[in-house]
């Protein structure tokens, strides 16, 4: 079952760098600007739609070897 | 007008140039600062555009692609950066203002050091001996630029990394004559920041630079402010690019140096330098022929930065500039921000003419401009 996970990233240039290396691995991935305590701030979010767990844990490895830092923001179980 | 001031400023710029500054205009806000169209249309440029300098430049990682408005900016950025907290650097005899301004600021301030090494243009062995000799246990940076903008000579920047990575040195490089003209890689030459103009050999607009990051030595920050990002925090975001591009950024300018980056390399490096050097063979060839003339540039060939620099006996190079100016050919004369070089050519008194192609320069226009000199000359410059 598809679910949508947000991760909180550096900035927004992290987002759209996040947003290109999904995306050409057949990702659907979106940038949002997020906002709130939880977000240190002013920052931005990727949004990204995972068929399942391994597809998430795919996503997350080409994010790490991108060098991009992120947090789980919300997702599980979405 | 015959523009032979390229090396100043290149000018024509490409047509996409153009055309993407008005489109950074027109379709771009402010990047990171909000969630809108237009805010994500200008985040996607600056992140193509930092793409673009990665793979002009063999830079591994985008994000540490930083632009700023100008070669100066970068090299000081990188150079206080490093060295706020204290060390020695060492640079070359023919830096320009840009790299010894800064450090000599850093010196007479009493926050850290820096010595010079002599340049040989013909002998790169010694040059990076001498770079070594200068080494002393409190040198923390080697920096120096990629070639002269008096006389074109390029500097052994692949052993001078090789030198820096050896001895655990920050590598910082000027690379601002040598881009888009001579070929520079990140990886390939062990560069750990080098500092871009963007309105020279990268065809841009005036008022953009770069100043691409390797992972190997933080920067301490030198302008802090807002960032878009982690707003709730007084201290200036730890990841690039956001801890050194505070403030908003020329977005229309970058735009356009992005277009002169692809113009850049659609056509090749190696391509631009090589048509360039055809030009400035026939300036060579006549110009060494006129017994008042001395020429101070090194010779046109791949290590070299393709301009033409001469001295006319008797002359001060700026009534030379005046003479061609009145006659619609616009050159640089003075010292051209670079008292070392010319105190090495020995032009300290008169300065020097300089002659600069561009991709834009054509056979007709360096024909013209001969034409143009030799009778100037003959009516007799004083």
């Amino acid at each position: 079952m598809e679910k949508t996970i947000r991760y909180g990233v550096g900035s927004v240039s992290r987002a759209i760098q996040g947003q290109k290396v999904l995306q050409r691995n057949g990702f659907r991935a979106f940038v949002h600007r997020a906002s709130g305590k939880a977000a240190g701030g002013c920052g931005h979010t990727l949004w990204v739609t995972v068929e399942n767990e391994f597809r998430r844990a795919q996503a997350e490895r080409l994010l790490s070897a991108a060098g991009i830092r992120f947090t789980v923001q919300a997702g599980d179980g979405v | 007008m015959i523009y032979l001031d390229n090396a100043a400023t290149t000018y024509p710029k490409p047509p996409s140039v153009l055309a993407a500054v008005v489109r950074g205009l027109e379709k771009c806000g402010n990047h990171g600062r909000g969630g809108h169209t237009l805010s994500l249309a200008a985040a996607e440029e600056l992140w193509t555009a930092r793409e673009t300098a990665a793979r002009l430049f063999g830079l591994d990682n985008p994000a540490r692609a930083v632009f700023c408005e100008n070669c100066t900016m970068a090299l000081n950025m990188a150079l206080k950066g490093l060295l706020s907290g204290g060390g020695h650097a060492v640079c070359s005899d023919v830096e320009h203002n840009a790299v010894m301004r800064p450090l000599h600021a850093l010196s007479v301030s009493g926050v850290a050091a820096f010595s010079v090494a002599e340049t040989d243009p013909e002998n790169e062995e010694k040059t990076v001996e001498n770079f070594r000799r200068a080494i002393t246990p409190d040198t923390t940076v080697l920096c120096c630029t990629a070639c002269s903008n008096v006389t074109g000579a390029g500097l052994p920047i692949r052993a001078l990394g090789a030198l820096a990575r050896e001895r655990n040195l920050a590598f910082v490089v000027d690379g601002a004559q040598a881009a888009g003209t001579l070929p520079l890689s990140m990886k390939r030459d062990n560069i750990d920041f080098l500092c871009l103009p963007g309105h020279k050999g990268l065809y841009g607009p005036m008022g953009t630079g770069l100043l691409l990051c390797g992972d190997r030595y933080p920067l301490c920050t030198w302008m802090e402010g807002g960032t878009g990002s982690q707003s709730l925090s007084y201290y200036p975001p730890e990841e690039l690019p956001d801890r050194l591009e505070c403030g908003t950024l020329n977005l229309p300018g970058i735009c356009g140096l992005r277009a002169g980056m692809e113009f850049v390399e659609k056509r090749g490096i190696e391509a631009i330098a090589a048509a360039k050097r055809r030009e400035m063979a026939p300036v060579v060839e006549q110009l060494a022929e006129n017994p008042r003339v001395t020429l101070c540039s090194a010779p046109l060939s791949p290590q070299n930065a393709p301009l033409v620099t001469f001295t006319v006996a008797g002359v001060p190079s700026e009534r030379v500039a005046e003479a061609l100016a009145a006659a619609g050919v616009a050159v640089r004369a003075g010292y051209h921000c670079a008292p070392a070089a010319h105190a090495k050519c020995d032009t300290l008194d008169a300065g020097a003419v300089r002659v600069s192609p561009s991709v834009f320069t054509d056979g007709r226009q360096i024909t013209a401009f001969l034409k143009i000199f030799d009778e100037i000359d003959k009516k007799g410059l004083q």
